[in-house]
């Protein structure tokens, strides 16, 4: 009887293992597809930031892998208000995602009312907040679609 | 359901690095909390009761490494998100599986490499918070490698080992041991990288010596150091480091044959200089040797990978503490014993996982000294483990270095970690510093190299566990078979009325074999798990222990289950006890060999070779008994060899009476047979031929052999089967006549021939059962469970050898007065020069006319006493016509 409960056990440890080992090989797979992908089309899924300040929106778009904020004249997103720093956050695509990090801002990021202190992923519907400036994030051409379908 | 991919105790962002990361944790988890469940429950089925104790001490160390690897996944998660999320899961998984492993061998070890896990994953936490540690290594890369170099060093003054024996590669104090050469691979590479990265390395056509000097001088100043410490394992590390980190960074071909060249002079020179370096070649190149000396590691390795097999014998119910330092050096075999191919292979597929991480890692890595630096740290892992596991699976020599993650040893932990970290770190993409591996080709070819050796290893695994699997498993020295003895009831073995002579007794898992008829002992034989098998119990071992017989399926599900076979069965032999005893009481302790068959059917009613010996004293009595000059566990009966002498006279006789007159008997009845003069074992009172010849009087018989001829008497003895050995499941001796074309007078008289007391036995039944020579029986029936007592069959078949009027009247002629047989009397010549006769012969049976069964005795007495011989016959061919006849 314990052997054949044993038996059992030990054939859900070698299930176990090897689903360890397969379901790393598959992820590594559509990795790699996936990365093959990429390499063909280095398409950067747009990113639109739209500003809500005081009852007007402003949207901007754009198409780099890059997009820095800051009161800086050199960022991408240039915002004359004092709660931002001259380098305030940088938004990096990487890995089909796109990222958010704050720069070392005085008075700090925020995404979704959390403080972005590492490197964290942003998708559409996001709310970013630099400062006191609120910003809606959608990425790609549809509302809350994933971009990596793109 | 996002749920289940959330790790168990911290949150973190869910980023799909995070939830790859998270989810093959789990499943490490799993595998972890299956693998320590399986442990704890072990012993039931050892003990096959439920009332057994239950180990529950590794559950700290599943806990512990829960916990630590919990904080690991999360500090990396929310520190590195973009990192490579396979690292740390397949760390994770090795780790745990090499700790439940050390747990299960060596508690206290398990105790302790737990212990070693708390400063091996806190510096890979604490480093996760520090990323500029690479930086910082990079800088002051000599000062690093010099200070290891120092404490390398200081081994050579201070150096011990814990094990308190051994190579003293250790710096130790207070109960802690560290190892300073296995931090020394890790800087060294940090300082290869580093040098290397530094370098201009564009220019493809520059001199390579200039460039390389000062590398040339650290890594040849390092592997003296390993060379000196006699720790040749990491020297080869090195060595093979230093040439894949060249390789990757300068890639010229022409590196790759400078480091063979390298490594071709440091293994020769190895070999001639260093005692070590012979000894492991040579066992390498043959381990069946010395099984027990200097090849015993090896051996008992590849013994408890075939003992593995296909599905291995599950966690706690192997016996992989058999091998030595099972815990470090051969933590494989311990693995592959318990978790069999299919287990092995998966160890191996996470190496390959981890191959393919690294060298992705180095490719896309963000600058020269992460990229070489990642290279060389897969390099250093990947390299070692396809060292020491081949070297456990004989595909390499053996080194005493450990398997990454998974061996014992608290300085090979954190240096992993160390490597992991730093790999971890490097496949953080960065978009400070833009770089490109200028060429591919390298990396991805010490990537395939790395893989091709893995790929061997593998093929490795499964043909010693499963084409090389029987042969190694019935190797005497397995000592798994007499635990199996200990654990599994063996069949007994019976007399011809089911009285047991030998059988186990106790209770399962404390099992002993028992002799009930001592007497038996060099015949029946022993099974002892420190003397082997002998004797019958040798012969027969496959029905006693219940692989023959027994279903097949029956064998293979209680392979799976338990690792052991099923119960054995009982084999019931034709010997009968109330005979043997007479035998052996009538022979006592005059030293001989008797043999009682019936005639016809060929069973052996009783056997004794005397001096004997009691198997339950074994252990006691071994060194006198195999130092004894009798010989007590010689089987004389049928194994013993004697010249016959005039013994064969009876059946030449009736051979030649059968083919026609007799000639006139001689006067001088001795003969001189290669300088030994040849007398009549007792003078004749009359002068027919039946007198000569029954009282072994060798003249009379000589002339019959002439009269034969000599192409008819060498037909003769062979088909008294004086040439071959009798076939009845107990190995036995014959010789061949040295020179066939002899003097049929000669030949008559044994000349060249020796003969066993069995086979002067059936040669003699031939004249009780009409001429025909029997198959012998000894083993008569196995009890199986489906079909009860099954009859084994004689292997040999019944030979008509004499007409059978001329056999009956020769038995008639010889017949004793007033007794209902026939008996034959002769001198057994020395063997040798030696001017002494061995002993006598003496041949009886039943005559034709006595109802019942059939009889034939031979006896060998190693004493030339003629009377006694008789004696001891006649009584005991009485009681056996007493005891069998109605």
């Amino acid at each position: 009887m314990s052997a054949t409960i044993l038996l059992a056990l030990r054939i859900a440890l070698a299930i176990t293992l090897y689903a360890f080992v397969i379901s790393a090989l598959l992820i590594l797979w559509r990795d790699l597809k996936r990365q093959s992908k990429g390499v063909i089309q280095t398409v950067v899924p747009t990113i639109k930031i739209t500003t809500r300040e005081d009852g007007t929106s402003e949207s901007y778009e754009y198409t780099l892998s890059e997009v820095t904020i800051g009161r800086d004249p050199n960022s991408n997103c240039q915002l004359d208000d004092n709660s931002i720093s001259a380098q305030h956050a940088r938004l990096t695509y990487q890995q089909t995602q796109w990222w958010v990090e704050d720069l070392g801002s005085t008075n700090g990021t925020f995404l979704n009312q959390e403080p972005v202190t590492t490197p964290q992923v942003i998708t559409s519907g996001d709310n970013l907040r630099c400062g006191r400036i609120v910003f809606q994030i959608q990425i790609g051409d549809i509302p809350g679609g994933d971009a990596d379908d793109r | 359901m996002p749920d289940s991919r959330k790790p168990l105790i911290l949150r973190t962002q869910t980023t799909p690095n995070n939830r790859i990361q998270g989810r093959l944790l789990n499943l490490a988890s799993l595998f972890m909390l299956i693998y320590a469940a399986i442990l704890t429950l072990s012993p039931a089925v050892r003990g096959r009761s439920w009332d057994v104790d239950y180990p529950w001490m590794h559950w700290v160390g599943l806990l512990l490494w829960f916990v630590l690897f919990n904080l690991a996944h999360s500090l990396s998660a929310s520190r590195l998100p973009a990192r490579d999320p396979y690292l740390l899961p397949i760390a994770a998984l090795m780790t745990g599986w090499g700790l439940l492993t050390v747990w299960r061998l060596f508690p206290a070890l398990g105790l302790r490499q737990s212990i070693w896990l708390i400063p091996a994953v806190g510096i890979f936490i604490a480093g996760l918070r520090f990323p500029p540690v690479l930086d910082f290594l990079r800088r002051y890369k000599y000062l690093w490698l010099t200070t290891i170099l120092l404490l390398t060093a200081l081994t050579l003054l201070f150096g011990t080992n814990p094990l308190g024996y051994g190579p003293r590669m250790w710096l130790g104090c207070c109960g802690i041991y560290i190892q300073p050469s296995e931090i020394l691979k890790l800087l060294l590479i940090v300082y290869l990288a580093a040098y290397l990265a530094d370098q201009n390395l564009s220019t493809p056509s520059s001199p390579l010596l200039p460039l390389l000097a000062p590398t040339l001088v650290i890594t040849g100043l390092a592997i003296a150091l390993l060379l000196i410490q006699q720790d040749l394992g990491t020297a080869f590390i090195l060595l093979f480091l230093y040439t894949s980190i060249l390789y990757v960074s300068i890639g010229r071909f022409q590196l790759l044959i400078m480091g063979l060249i390298a490594f071709i002079i440091a293994f020769g020179a190895g070999y001639i200089l260093f005692d070590v370096v012979h000894i492991r070649i040579e066992s390498w190149i043959n381990p069946w040797m010395d099984p027990s000396g200097s090849t015993y590691q090896i051996v008992q390795s590849l013994i408890a990978i075939a003992n593995g097999g296909m599905t291995g014998r599950g966690p706690g119910l192997g016996n992989p503490g058999l091998v030595p330092i099972s815990h470090s050096d051969f933590v494989f075999s311990a693995v592959t014993e318990e978790s069999g191919l299919i287990g092995a292979l998966g160890l191996l597929l996470l190496l390959a996982l981890l191959v393919n991480r690294g060298i992705s890692i180095a490719i896309n890595a963000s600058g020269a000294f992460r990229s070489y630096l990642a290279a060389g740290l897969t390099t250093l892992l990947v390299a070692q483990s396809i060292l020491i596991v081949g070297g456990n699976l004989r595909v390499l020599p053996l080194t005493g270095i450990a398997l990454p993650f998974v061996s014992y040893g608290g300085s090979s932990l954190v240096t992993t970690y160390l490597s992991l970290l730093f790999l971890l770190l490097i496949s953080v993409p960065s978009e400070a510093q833009r770089w490109r591996v200028p060429n591919l080709k390298p990396y991805l070819q010490l990537g395939a190299f790395l893989l091709c050796g893995l790929g061997i290893l593998m093929l490795a695994t499964g043909w010693w566990t499963l084409y090389r699997s029987s042969d190694l498993l019935t190797r005497t020295d397995n000592p798994r078979r007499a635990i199996n003895d200990r654990s599994v009831l063996r069949g007994a073995v019976l007399d011809r009325s089911n009285d047991p002579i030998n059988a186990s007794t106790g209770s399962a898992g404390d099992l002993m074999r028992q002799t009930f008829y001592p007497n038996l002992s060099n015949i029946v034989g022993y099974t002892n798990p420190t003397y082997g098998q002998s004797g019958l119990e040798a012969s027969l071992d496959s029905y006693l222990r219940g692989l023959g017989g027994n279903p097949g399926s029956l064998v293979w599900w209680n392979h799976i289950l338990y690792g052991q076979p099923p119960p054995g069965l009982d084999v019931r032999l034709s010997l009968d006890l109330e005979l043997q005893r007479i035998v052996d009481e009538k022979l006592g302790d005059h030293n001989g060999a008797l043999v009682l068959l019936n005639a016809q059917s060929g069973e052996i009613l009783a056997m004794a070779s005397h001096p004997t010996f009691d198997a339950n004293r074994l252990e006691e009595n071994w060194e006198d008994l195999i130092q004894d000059e009798n010989s007590p566990l010689f089987n004389r009966a049928v194994g013993g060899l004697y010249s016959p002498g005039a013994a064969l006279g009876p059946m030449i006789l009736a051979e030649a009476s059968g083919k026609g007159e007799l000639p006139d008997i001689p006067q001088d009845l001795s003969y001189s047979l290669n300088g030994f003069t040849l007398d009549c074992a007792l003078s004749p009172s009359e002068q027919t031929w039946s007198a000569v010849v029954g009282n072994g009087c060798p003249h009379p018989a000589a002339n019959l052999g002439s009269e034969l001829g000599s192409a008819p008497l060498s037909q003769l003895f062979q088909d008294l089967g004086l040439y071959t050995s009798p076939l009845l499941r107990l190995p036995a001796s014959s010789s061949t006549p040295d020179e066939l074309d002899l003097d049929p007078a000669q030949t008559a008289l044994g000349a060249g021939l020796q003969v066993s007391p069995l086979q002067m036995a059936l040669a003699g039944a031939t004249l009780s059962a009409g001429g025909v020579r029997p198959a012998p029986v000894l083993a008569t029936a196995v009890n199986t469970p489906q079909e009860g007592w099954v009859i084994l069959p004689a292997i040999d078949e019944p030979v008509k050898v004499i007409i059978p009027e001329a056999a009956d009247l020769t038995a008639r002629s010889m017949a004793v007065g007033g007794s209902p047989f026939w008996q034959s009397i002769a001198i057994s010549p020395p063997n040798t020069d030696n001017q002494k006769a061995t002993g006598i012969w003496y041949l009886a049976g039943t005559l034709p006319e006595v109802k019942g069964t059939p009889l034939t005795l031979a006896l060998l007495l190693e004493e030339e006493n003629p009377k006694l011989a008789i004696a001891i016959g006649q009584s005991v061919l009485q009681a056996a016509l007493g005891a069998i006849s109605p």
